[in-house]
């Protein structure tokens, strides 16, 4: 047998029963640790608030009111999928209700609005891959600066007010409609993380983007075009930020000057969180979904406790600290588990070999 | 003597004023390994950057397997038949053994347009190749990052031979730069596999007793020239580094 298999022979048996039954648990608590607490959260905040947490009305609130978060934070987890970070998904869902419900309100067909605004977003990302790959920026201040504009463009198209007389009815429908006693925010949500969840896993796409996490230069190399991959993550993103917006719009029929910003930290703690998750230690859609549900079911269980309103603040700032530093050690951890792993295999392999000889 | 799977005649590459590469012949034979020497600034990577279709010569020609090689980018030059493996082997650490080795010619099914990813299938394949190369890296969903720097290696040219359309020439760049001696032993017996298999194997390294050692042919650059390309039986240790230091005035 040659040098090459003494080293790596083995049997998977082997390898099973030598990886530890505390590595196991660890790395299950890693893996499934945010959803029991998520499940522990709602459990004990329904105990304590019996008739004001755990109730239908309540958790339907949470669900749908959540809805225009967790698209955000879809948005910021796309391009952070291929290492880019993207700071205009905030300011880019104020743009779009600000220039949805501005487009409607002077006579624009509504359809027509919601495919100007969604443009819109392919616009923005295509200027976000063009301050990042022709101008060299990194993407962080790029996404910034890009943002900054768009937070003036929306003062310019509100004119700093809040736009809410002659919001056609039909507007407000998009958002505040059911089908089948299911609100609809709700059912977009889910086919969108769906679809998301699909192309991340089960097509290239996901896997190329990972690839350029890991080592652009090395996925060029491999013959992706990583431009045209960069491209997609900032339109992305950029298009997924404006269906929030207009989500938002509809929902409160109406169109606010400072509204965006806010957006920002909660979209990033959910990604930053969803990454210890799931796939520790890499950002990923489902891991994002739960994160922010994560976050927002523990805010309204404090609020119902009685909690100022400020807590949502520290909150979504404890979660960015905890969900880097929770990504970091689950990049850590599986680095040692993957070389633990390695070794395994090859002490799999003298075991073997000594048996045969 | 078989007729040459790679031919390169007269090939020039200059960036601005300076010239990197001046009118440099050769040629490989299949299942023959061609070893590549020089020192830092010799030309090496540039001409194998121009077969591997990284940069277009300025003047030159290649051919393939009788047929005109004239690369646009490095996927072009992989659909002709030529496979480079860097020395940075361009693995991404985050991703498994297979996606690695799939990456960027992942196996899909399904509708145009929706390219659902064969995974089985892919895994199968990795672990078929590897097994043709005497290597047996059981799981193959084992991240990168938990291998040591040959099974790097090993998973960097399983990439390279794990579609239908098979390489017929591989160029690899300073393959057991970064390993120690048994790992290295373990990558040279993989090259010579690859030889045996009938591959044309190009080796750039500059570690000169190694490739004297396993390469049938030299191919000395310095100053952008070639010095010399010949069998190395007619090479010791001494003279190809005159060959190296001093030129052809050696």
């Amino acid at each position: 047998m040659t040098l090459l298999k003494e080293r790596a022979k083995v049997r998977q048996s082997a390898d099973r029963s030598a990886a530890g039954l505390g590595e196991r648990l660890v790395d299950g608590v890693g893996r499934f640790g945010l959803i029991g607490l998520l499940v522990l959260v709602i459990a004990l905040f329904s105990a304590l608030s019996p008739d004001t947490f755990f109730t239908t009305t309540n958790f339907r609130l949470i669900l749908v009111n959540q809805t225009v978060t967790v698209l955000v934070a879809l948005a910021a987890t796309i391009p952070l999928l291929a290492h880019y970070l993207d700071a205009s998904v905030g300011p880019m869902l104020g743009l779009a209700q600000g220039l949805c419900v501005w487009l409607v309100v002077n006579g624009t067909p509504i359809g027509i609005a919601v495919v100007l605004t969604l443009l819109a977003g392919v616009v923005v990302g295509l200027l976000n891959t063009l301050l990042v790959l022709k101008f060299g920026m990194t993407s962080i201040i790029a996404t910034l600066a890009s943002g900054s504009l768009l937070v003036g463009l929306l003062y310019a198209i509100t004119g700093g007010r809040v736009i809410f007389e002659n919001v056609p009815d039909g507007f407000t429908t998009i958002a505040r409609g059911d089908l089948f006693g299911i609100p609809l925010p709700l059912i977009y949500v889910t086919l969108i993380v769906l679809v998301l969840e699909f192309l991340v896993v089960w097509t290239p796409f996901g896997q190329r983007l990972y690839a350029m996490d890991g080592n652009l230069r090395g996925a060029a190399r491999a013959g992706i075009n990583v431009n045209s991959y960069a491209v997609r993550a900032f339109v992305g993103a950029a298009v997924l930020s404006s269906a929030a917006g207009i989500l938002l719009a509809s929902r409160i029929g109406s169109a606010q000057p400072t509204v965006g910003q806010q957006f920002l930290l909660p979209a990033f703690a959910a990604a930053f969180l969803g990454a210890a998750v799931l796939r520790p230690g890499r950002v990923n859609v489902l891991g994002t979904v739960i994160a922010a549900y994560f976050v927002s079911f523990t805010i309204a269980g404090l609020q119902h406790l009685g909690a100022p309103t400020w807590i949502e603040f520290i909150f979504n700032g404890l979660a960015v600290i905890a969900g880097v530093s929770l990504a970091a050690f689950a990049v850590k951890r599986r680095r040692q588990l993957a070389v633990r792993h390695v070794e395994r295999l090859e002490q799999g392999a003298g075991h073997t070999e000594g048996r045969a000889a | 003597m078989t007729a040459p799977v790679l031919e390169v005649a007269g090939v020039s590459k200059s960036y601005g004023r300076v010239r990197a590469v001046t009118d440099v012949s050769f040629e490989v034979q299949p299942g023959e390994i061609l070893g590549v020497v020089g020192d830092n600034g010799a030309g090496k990577s540039t001409l194998m950057n121009m077969v591997s279709g990284a940069v277009a010569p300025d003047t030159g020609e290649m051919r393939i397997g009788g047929s005109a090689l004239s690369p646009h980018t490095i996927g072009h030059a992989r659909a002709q038949g030529v496979e480079m493996i860097y020395q940075d082997l361009g693995l991404s650490d985050n991703l498994s053994i297979v996606e690695n080795v799939f990456l960027g010619r992942e196996w899909t099914s399904g509708p145009r347009g929706v390219p659902v990813l064969r995974k089985r299938a892919m895994r199968s394949r990795t672990r078929e190749v590897l097994e043709s190369l005497g290597i047996d890296l059981h799981d193959m969903d084992v991240l990168v990052e938990g291998l040591s720097g040959g099974q790097r290696q090993m998973v960097a040219i399983a990439r390279a031979l794990v579609t239908a359309n098979t390489p017929r020439v591989m160029v690899m760049d300073e393959p057991t730069a970064a390993l120690g001696t048994t790992e290295s032993q373990g990558v040279n017996e993989l090259i010579v596999r690859l030889r045996d298999q009938g591959y044309a194997v190009i080796v750039i390294s500059h570690r000169i007793p190694e490739v004297l050692e396993l390469a049938d042919r030299l191919l000395v650059m310095k100053g952008g020239r070639r010095v010399f390309h010949g069998d190395t039986a007619t090479l010791d240790v001494e003279r190809c580094v005159q060959l190296i230091v001093q030129g052809d005035q050696a």
